[in-house]
């Protein structure tokens, strides 16, 4: 029994590596310094959980994709920011690896991989990174099927789930993280059972004390 | 390896003594020893296990004393917000309204009740009072289930959603006293791009320890808590127990006592300050730790002065 799940996941490892993509990044600005800057958007990362714990940043990208890649790299502690760039000029499909290196790699590598937030858009410039669908990105390629949305919400309850899906199963009850010190961002909405080739909205009911406009989250 | 285990024992009593092997004589040739070197001996061996004995309890006193053994905070503070977590899923206390405002669910949906609140122990509550606004008592059950039971005064009980906030008006001359027990956090984080973050505006945390003889209890500190800090105690080994009222004062002022490995000051934008009752901090309040080595110091010294004077007989009895 456990040699066939080895071989299993050797099998998904080999077939996934086959079939990713390297996309060299070019241009990165990062940050880290104790003067937390905040940008104060409510979600601040949407990433699928892997099984590689390997902090190699991956981006699932919709079929014959071209155009500006944009991500930002947000650390829970607000210490460390990253924004990267890159323009894809020949179509890629799915599973893309982003390689970088920061410079600040030893702080990096202290973060845990839900305490670094992957905010991933093709967007026609990335200055303008507000607005735009998502892209659901991972930190690693072994990845799963449980989707976490890291989000900043001062609202006493927050739930995600995904309208279009009769299933509500598929429904999360957003957490706080309490051990850390949470600045960027403060809870996570862990959705298990989620089809990533499938495009999917995600909307997030805010409860406190009143009404409270619900978020819609659009993905490719 | 007698003699070698004995040169070993002894050698601390003249480590420091002018003469190249002053122990030589202590160890010389049994044949020439007279009544004066036995004797001398005897007394010799005799102070040297009574100092060992002497060494042994003042050092393993110091070292269960020097040990990681938890420290005992008090607390006691004017904040916004109180966190309180249960102790290893440790029942909570129950929490007595009268004519408060329970909002079902987190929502807009609210009833007025009084009666009891029973939390039930997986919940997290939180205890919020902006300046003089009204105490919201907020529940929550992260893993989904009913945050806890209200049972009305006429008997009718309400099953709690996952999520329930209690609103408790305070007015002029009013005073309420809700107890707590638990894990407990005060203040708020400070959260930048948002207003009107809950935030602890004093404070002071004292420890509390037993001095190592006299069994007496002595106090550390107070450390001062500031405006903005966020304080909280890892490692606990207890459940932390106190009270938070809440009057006409603004905020809500807490006193509670916590026992734990260290106690944590988070400030905004800098390093965080470590509590604890650690080895410096004994030694400089525990004045009876200082009289055991004192005590300790000066047998030492005495042993020593007397070893010397019978290894000298031993040496002119071997000479002469």
């Amino acid at each position: 029994m456990k040699l066939n799940y080895i071989i299993y996941l050797c099998l998904i490892h080999s077939t996934v590596n086959a079939d990713i993509n390297t996309i060299q990044v070019k241009k990165l600005e990062e940050s880290y310094n104790n003067n937390v800057e905040v940008a104060g958007e409510y979600l601040v990362g949407a990433q699928l959980i892997a099984r590689d714990d390997t902090k190699n940043l991956h981006v699932f990208l919709p079929n014959n994709t071209k155009g500006n890649l944009c991500i930002t790299l947000s650390s829970i502690d607000g210490k460390y920011k990253a924004r990267l760039e890159h323009l894809i000029e020949t179509p890629i499909s799915g599973l893309a690896k982003v390689n970088f290196t920061s410079d600040y790699k030893e702080k990096f590598n202290e973060y845990s991989n839900q305490e670094i937030a992957i905010s991933a858009k093709l967007m026609s410039s990335c200055d303008e990174f507000n607005s735009g669908k998502m892209l659901i990105s991972s930190w690693g390629h072994i990845i799963t099927d449980k989707l976490v949305l890291l989000i900043r919400s001062s609202a006493r309850k927050d739930i995600a789930y995904i309208p279009d899906m009769k299933n509500h199963t598929l429904k999360a009850k957003c957490k706080k993280f309490r051990k850390t010190n949470s600045v960027s961002y403060d809870k996570y909405c862990e959705l298990n059972g989620v089809n990533i080739n499938a495009a999917v909205e995600i909307e997030i009911i805010r409860k406190n004390l009143q009404s409270i406009a619900p978020e819609k989250i659009k993905f490719y | 390896m007698r003699i070698f285990l004995w040169h070993i024992l002894t050698s601390v009593f003249v480590i420091f003594e002018d003469v190249p092997d002053a122990l030589a004589p202590l160890f010389d040739d049994e044949n020439k020893k007279t009544d004066i070197t036995k004797n001398s001996r005897a007394t010799v061996v005799s102070l040297v296990i009574a100092c060992w004995i002497v060494i042994l309890i003042v050092a393993s006193y110091s070292f269960f004393y020097f040990m990681d053994r938890p420290t005992f905070f008090t607390v006691s503070a004017n904040v916004e917000q109180v966190s309180v977590s249960s102790y290893n899923n440790q029942e909570y206390p129950d929490l007595k309204f009268n004519n408060a405002i329970l909002h079902e669910d987190c929502g807009e949906k609210k009833v007025h009740v009084s009666g009891a609140l029973y939390p039930h122990p997986t919940t997290f509550i939180d205890f919020l009072r902006i300046q003089k606004k009204d105490l919201i008592i907020n529940l929550d059950n992260e893993d989904g289930n009913s945050a806890g039971v209200f049972i009305e005064e006429s008997g009718k009980k309400i099953i709690l959603d996952d999520c329930a906030s209690i609103l408790v008006s305070v007015s002029e001359n009013e005073s309420f006293v809700f107890p707590v027990q638990g894990k407990i956090k005060l203040g708020g984080n400070i959260k930048e791009g948002t207003s009107n973050i809950p935030l602890l505006y004093s404070g002071e945390i004292s420890i509390i320890d037993k001095a190592l003889l006299t069994r007496i209890y002595y106090s550390v500190g107070p450390f001062d808590l500031n405006m903005g800090d966020v304080f909280n105690v890892e490692g606990a080994v207890v459940k932390s127990s106190g009270f938070v009222q809440v009057d006409d004062e603004k905020g809500i002022k807490i006193t509670y006592s916590s026992k734990g490995s260290k106690g944590y000051i988070k400030k905004y934008r800098t390093e965080s300050i470590t509590i604890e009752n650690g080895f410096w901090t004994k030694i400089y309040n525990d004045q009876s730790l200082f009289i055991l080595w004192f005590v300790g110091g000066i047998l030492f010294a005495l042993c020593k002065a007397r070893i010397r004077i019978s290894l000298t007989r031993i040496e002119k009895d071997c000479t002469g």
